[in-house]
């Protein structure tokens, strides 16, 4: 839909002399900062989270911890405590949900007020197939409104449809995530090259929905989960592993997601929903009509990858730059401190081995 | 021998010449767009006539016409058809055109003056002309008569004299006078004028002088202006409120996007129509959304008047005879919308000679052949339009947009034949099909058929009978190209109408009673695959329903300053099966967790609605220049379009009435005061008041397509529209123009509840723009240049805007306000357009003339929304969409022979 949004406009902006641009836009104070509570439980080890916030202005920072919660997570007779951690949210470690088990998040915040989420079930695990990339040309939009055509590179996931043949619908979505290797240069001195894995995540922005209510077959076969449209220097020397996390989700989940990717993908054109506040399934213990934002979800995940080596990459999208293409004199930081990149980290995942 | 046949021949032929009379005299001429007053002195001198009329006060007006060997009196009913004159053939075989009220229906229009003596010789007023001491003498003398009002002693135009003694006619000027030459000795003058008494004056004519006449005022009773016609005082005279009457000269005037003129963009420049903005389909009427507006082209239902998104409407201006549209009063022929009737006709083909016209322009362009099957009997006009867009797309360098495509086509025809005098009958066809698709990513596309076919029959002289069958379909459909997931996606609407209507004029009434029918049949939506798509095939089946009315009609000249147009109609709609009728906890709100069963119904009828339709329009004219009308409709309607985007889009969904979906009643009041001066100047002075019962609103993301409980998308609530209107229009000159000023509230209510909009308050409709200011202008800077400017100014339009943002799985989710509680910048815009007659001489065969337009002069970036998007993962950004971001020039080309 974003991307249908997107070229709607460029079509008219090549045919009718259309035009977008930023605008100022003067929004109202909010006369009370609304509760957001948001959290994921997924099959996997943890840890698991749940973020207690309010919101922030518009054009603001995105998140306004509230600290001093009691979140706990229930399921039948158990309650599982998490833990505050450093950045406000809420972690529980080491516990692994069980498929088909119902859950809920209980939240009290310091004033007492009681919040809880509608129990749900774990959803079985879906068997994702194998993931994919190919190179395209596409249209995208600068921070200045302006649309261009750039080269990007396209991933893609096959994966199983479990049970389609019964009735039985599935409801996934679709979570990328980009890992390279960067390798420091010899910088002299008492100085060990080392490597860092670097992960990016891929733009959450993008929200890949899937319902198998109206598909035919067993299997689901070149969805497109993630565009990676530019390629920022030092990035990768070897080779990009995009990670597909895919998390199987119930109907409710679903239908949050596909209203939230509603609000994500407006392009000011005639085809956008109106927008609206977006209730989750979390609501006030005392007050029901209170507006809650936020979603707590369910999923069983499962991963697949794909690797792009930096050759075809360079012949495809182009845009790579080494450490060893400057004057060694200039090399920036992260040739000999490779760390100070983002999401970097000189753990080696494990998946790598 | 053969000198006395010779003789006798000659003799029969002076006979049967002088029972031919002026008014068999053949002409053959053509006129494009000319005034009337051009054309009756282009027939005096061109054919030797001698037509007597008032060229001053002769309405404003243009016309096209071709005559081939026609007979003066068909030229000139032709010509006189639409403009309240009639004309007379005097005894020395002077042919005198005048207003109706001076030559009547009885007296006009015939071939001899045979007015009856209604006013015996005691009435007559008897003067000398000359000196008493004269004698009457041979000589001729010239007597000159000056009409003046006894109250005023304003001089009467238009007055019809009349010398009894000789049968000789004049028309009084300007100025009020008129002159004979006569030789001296008794006559007898009857002079008859415009609302006054009609005179009887005895003359004793001795030598050449003046005489002043003084005339009295006589009440009298205004002809209803007809819908062809406008003139000054339209507004004045008419009955109706609210009625916008459109031509195509006058759509011709107005600037055009991309060098198309239109019907759709010109009723925008009518105060209290809006739109949404460029690229949006449809138009808003008083406060109303666009499925409120009844669009008929030749009685035939328009469920899509839209071309390209809604740049351009469906219907070709070239064939375009006149148009109207009811914002106010609407009188009980019609029904099923609340808002508006927009009654669009396209002319009838030539029935005497082949005509071809049609125009080259940037984006489209255009022929119609007019061809006469039998003459004065059968007529067809074909008519067709194509955009090329496709190939200038083809043009664009980007590679998606060159593989893209936007295109349309058009063709309709019309076929008229006369059985006779009395009878005819007029089949008339339009296709269309219009295609979007960007790349090989998505598209849309529908397809547009009506049929109609009108059968009249004039009865007697005050009794008429018409019959409507008519029939039309619309097909939409969506498409994605992206596998796995590519589809297709069908829906569609037809209908079957038929229509019948009884015309009867008596006295000062004239009554429409009528009865009408509707079939509407749904398409269901219908999912499919698009080639190696995993897409399965789904079907959602729609409602059908059927909707019969009767009503009655009476237009009522009480006295001249007291009128009016008084109606009942009777509405009934049953919705019929098959189909799936679902219940639930709560029906009055329906949830889908509340869903408790579905029944299918397989045939017969599942809900019926019915309301009686009273509707009333009164006008009371205090002085001649001046009216208040005062008008109350209550208006049934049992179709709507579903739609749950920003604005609608073309390939929306029809809905009918159900068990759940209740029909849409409006009471609709209004209140005007109307007026004219120095003949030139209209004003209008309009307020309005609007309830809306039932209508429906779209819960927060709620889903339309294929959703088979479309009831639980929806929520049910009321609504209103209150605005005033006031406006001041110059006619009547070489520069006309319009200003005006709307302010204008539209507005929703949905009960309080979880599913409420906006916790149960009050909150503006999409299309709320309080304040509007319209200007137009027109100038005939020569008989070949016209030069035309347009300038809009209104409130933008309400936009839920955003109140906050927040984290979710790092998602930045942007939290919005309630719904349309910002609104966009202000929007205004200036068009220009220059047209050139490329043809010096007006009875050119080939006609042709070149428009040069620029839409949005000053290049004014109107916000067509506002949107937001995260894209450097630091910061939410805003976004205006312009959808015309710049000045467009267009230049087209229209010809025509």
């Amino acid at each position: 839909m974003v991307r249908r949004g997107i070229i709607y406009i460029v079509f008219f902006s090549l045919f009718f002399s259309n035009c977008l641009e930023p605008f100022e836009f003067e929004t109202q104070a909010e006369e009370e900062k609304i509760l957001v509570i948001d959290g994921q439980l997924t099959t996997s080890n943890g840890p698991h989270f749940v973020r207690v916030s309010r919101t922030t202005a518009f054009g603001q920072k995105f998140i306004d911890p509230i600290r001093g919660v009691e979140v706990n997570l229930i399921s039948d007779a158990a309650i599982y405590n998490y833990k505050e951690n450093a950045e406000g949210a809420y972690v529980l470690n080491g516990f692994k949900p069980e498929v088909g088990k119902e859950y809920s998040v209980e939240v009290t915040l310091p004033s007492g007020q009681q919040y809880i989420s509608s129990p749900a079930i774990m959803p079985d695990m879906v068997e994702a197939d194998s993931a994919y990339h190919s190179f395209d040309t596409d249209i995208v939009i600068s921070s200045t409104g302006v649309e261009r055509e750039a080269k990007v590179l396209d991933v893609f996931v096959n994966t199983n449809i479990p049970n389609n043949a019964e009735g039985e619908i599935s409801y996934m979505r679709w979570f990328t995530e980009e890992l390279f290797i960067f390798p420091e240069e010899g910088c002299g001195g008492l100085h060990q090259p080392k490597s860092c894995f670097v992960s990016v995540p891929g733009n959450p922005q993008n929200i890949t929905l899937f319902s198998s209510e109206n598909i035919d077959g067993q299997k689901l076969e070149g969805l497109q989960v993630a565009t990676k449209t530019h390629m920022p220097i030092f990035h990768f020397k070897a080779a990009l592993f995009f990670s597909v996390y895919q998390y199987r989700i119930d109907k409710d989940a679903f239908d949050y997601w596909t209203k939230l990717r509603s609000l994500t993908s407006q392009s000011g054109t005639v085809f956008d929903l109106p927008p609206a506040s977006l209730r989750g399934n979390i609501q006030n213990a005392d007050d029901p009509a209170e507006l809650v934002l936020g979603y707590f979800e369910l999923a069983s995940t499962d991963t697949v990858r794909t690797r792009v080596l930096s050759s075809e990459y360079k012949e495809n999208v182009n845009g790579i730059v080494f450490c060893s293409q400057f004057d060694r004199r200039n090399w920036p930081e992260e040739c000999c401190q490779c760390l100070v990149l983002d999401g970097a980290s000189t753990v080696r995942p494990s998946w790598l081995d | 021998m053969r000198i006395i046949f010779s003789i006798l021949i000659s003799i029969l032929f002076v006979q049967i010449l002088a029972g031919q009379d002026i008014l068999d005299k053949r002409i053959s001429a053509a006129y494009e767009e000319d005034k009337v007053k051009f054309i009756l002195q282009d027939l005096n001198r061109r054919f030797d006539l001698d037509l007597k009329y008032n060229a001053d006060n002769l309405p404003n007006v243009e016309g096209s016409y071709s005559f081939k060997d026609t007979r003066l009196r068909d030229v000139l009913n032709i010509i006189l058809k639409d403009l309240d004159f009639n004309y007379l053939l005097s005894k020395t075989g002077k042919v005198v055109i005048a207003p109706k009220e001076v030559v009547t229906d009885e007296m006009g229009s015939k071939d001899t003056f045979l007015k009856d003596e209604k006013l015996s010789a005691d009435d007559a007023e008897q003067y000398i002309i000359g000196s008493r001491d004269l004698q009457r003498g041979n000589d001729t003398a010239i007597i000159r008569v000056r009409l003046q009002e006894v109250e005023t002693f304003n001089p009467i135009a238009d007055a019809v004299v009349l010398i009894k003694n000789t049968g000789a006619v004049e028309v009084s000027d300007i100025s009020g006078e008129f002159s004979f030459s006569l030789k001296p000795g008794l006559y007898t003058l009857e002079i008859t004028a415009l609302s006054h008494e009609t005179k009887l004056v005895e003359l004793d004519l001795r030598s050449s002088d003046l005489l002043e006449l003084n005339l009295t005022k006589k009440a009298y009773l205004i002809e209803e202006v007809v819908i062809s016609g406008k003139g000054a005082a339209h507004n004045v005279k008419q009955t109706i409120t609210g009625l916008e009457l459109l031509n195509k000269k006058e759509i011709r005037k107005l600037p055009a996007f991309m060098g198309e003129a239109d019907v759709i963009k010109s009723l925008l420049s009518f105060t209290g129509v809006s739109s949404i903005g460029e690229g949006a389909s449809g138009f808003n009427v008083r406060g109303g959304s666009i499925d409120q507006n009844l669009i008929l082209q030749d009685g035939a239902l328009v469920f899509n008047p839209s071309h390209i998104l809604g740049f351009f409407s469906i219907f070709n201006p070239d064939v375009v005879s006149n148009s109207a549209l009811y914002k106010g009063h609407i009188p009980a022929n019609f029904g099923g919308r609340i808002s508006s009737v927009l009654d669009v006709n396209m002319r009838e083909g030539n029935m005497e000679f082949t005509t071809v016209s049609g125009s080259i322009g940037a984006i489209a362009s255009k022929l119609t052949v007019d061809l006469p099957l039998a003459q004065n009997k059968t007529s067809l006009l074909i008519s067709g339009r194509s955009s090329y867009s496709k190939y200038l797309i083809g043009d664009i360098r980007d590679l998606d947009v060159a593989r893209s495509l936007a295109n349309f086509y058009d063709v309709q025809g019309k076929l008229t034949h006369k059985f006779s005098d009395n009878t005819k009958l007029v089949g008339s066809y339009y296709q269309s099909k219009d295609r979007f698709r960007f790349s090989d990513e998505f598209g849309y596309g529908w397809t547009n058929q009506i049929a109609n076919l009108r059968l009249g029959h004039i009865l007697s002289d005050d009794l008429s009978f018409s019959a409507d069958l008519s029939y039309g379909k619309i097909n939409n459909q969506q498409f994605t190209l992206d596998n796995p997931l590519a589809f297709t996606l069908d829906s569609g609407i037809g209908y079957l109408n038929f229509k019948s209507q009884v015309l009867n004029k008596r006295g000062a009434h004239l009554i429409k009673a009528g009865i009408e029918a509707i079939s509407y049949k749904t398409s269901p939506e219908q999912l499919g695959p698009n080639e190696d798509s995993q897409i399965k095939q789904l079907s959602v089946a729609k409602e059908d329903g059927r909707e019969l009315a009767v009503y009655v009609n009476d237009q009522f000249e009480i006295n001249q300053q007291l009128s009016l147009d008084a109606g009942l109609r009777y509405s009934v709609f049953q919705q019929v099966g098959p189909a799936t009728v679902n219940t639930y906890a709560d029906d009055l709100n329906p949830t889908l967790d509340q869903s408790k069963s579905s029944q299918q119904i397989d045939g017969g009828v599942i809900k019926t609605y019915q309301g009686l339709e009273p509707r009333i329009s009164i006008r009371y004219a205090f002085i001649k220049q001046a009216s208040i009308k005062l008008s109350y409709n209550r208006i049934n309607q049992y179709i709507h379009l579903v739609s749950n985007t920003a604005t609608p889009t073309p390939v929306d969904i029809w809905q009918v009435s159900n068990t759940h979906i209740k029909p849409l009643v409006a009471n609709n009041y209004s209140f005007g005061v109307f007026g004219t001066f120095d003949d030139q100047y209209d004003v209008a002075a309009d307020v309005y008041y609007k309830d809306l019962e039932n209508t429906l609103d779209y819960k927060d993301f709620s889903a339309i397509l294929l959703n088979p409980h479309l009831e639980t998308a929806v929520v049910r609530g009321v609504g209103r529209a209150y605005g005033a209107e006031i406006s001041i229009e110059k006619i009547n000159s070489a520069i006309t123009g319009k200003i005006s000023y709307n302010y204008s509230r539209t507005e929703r209510r949905t009960p309080p509840g979880i599913t409420s909009v906006n916790r149960g308050n009050w909150f503006p409709s999409n299309f709320d723009q309080p304040h509007t200011v319209k200007a137009n202008f027109n100038w005939q800077i020569s008989k070949r240049a016209t030069f035309s400017m347009n300038f809009l100014y209104n409130t933008g339009r309400p936009i839920t805007g955003v109140s906050s943002n927040y984290l979710l799985q790092n998602v930045i989710v942007t939290n919005f306000s309630d719904r349309n509680d910002f609104r966009l910048p202000d929007y205004h815009r200036l068009d220009m357009s220059y047209t050139f007659n490329l043809n010096r001489r007006k009875s050119a065969r080939f006609k042709s003339d070149i428009n040069l337009a620029l839409y949005n002069v000053y290049g004014r970036k109107n916000a067509f929304s506002i949107f937001y998007r995260q894209l450097e993962r630091v910061q939410t950004n805003a976004y205006k969409l312009s959808v015309v971001g710049a000045t467009i020039p267009s230049i087209s080309y229209n010809f025509s022979w």
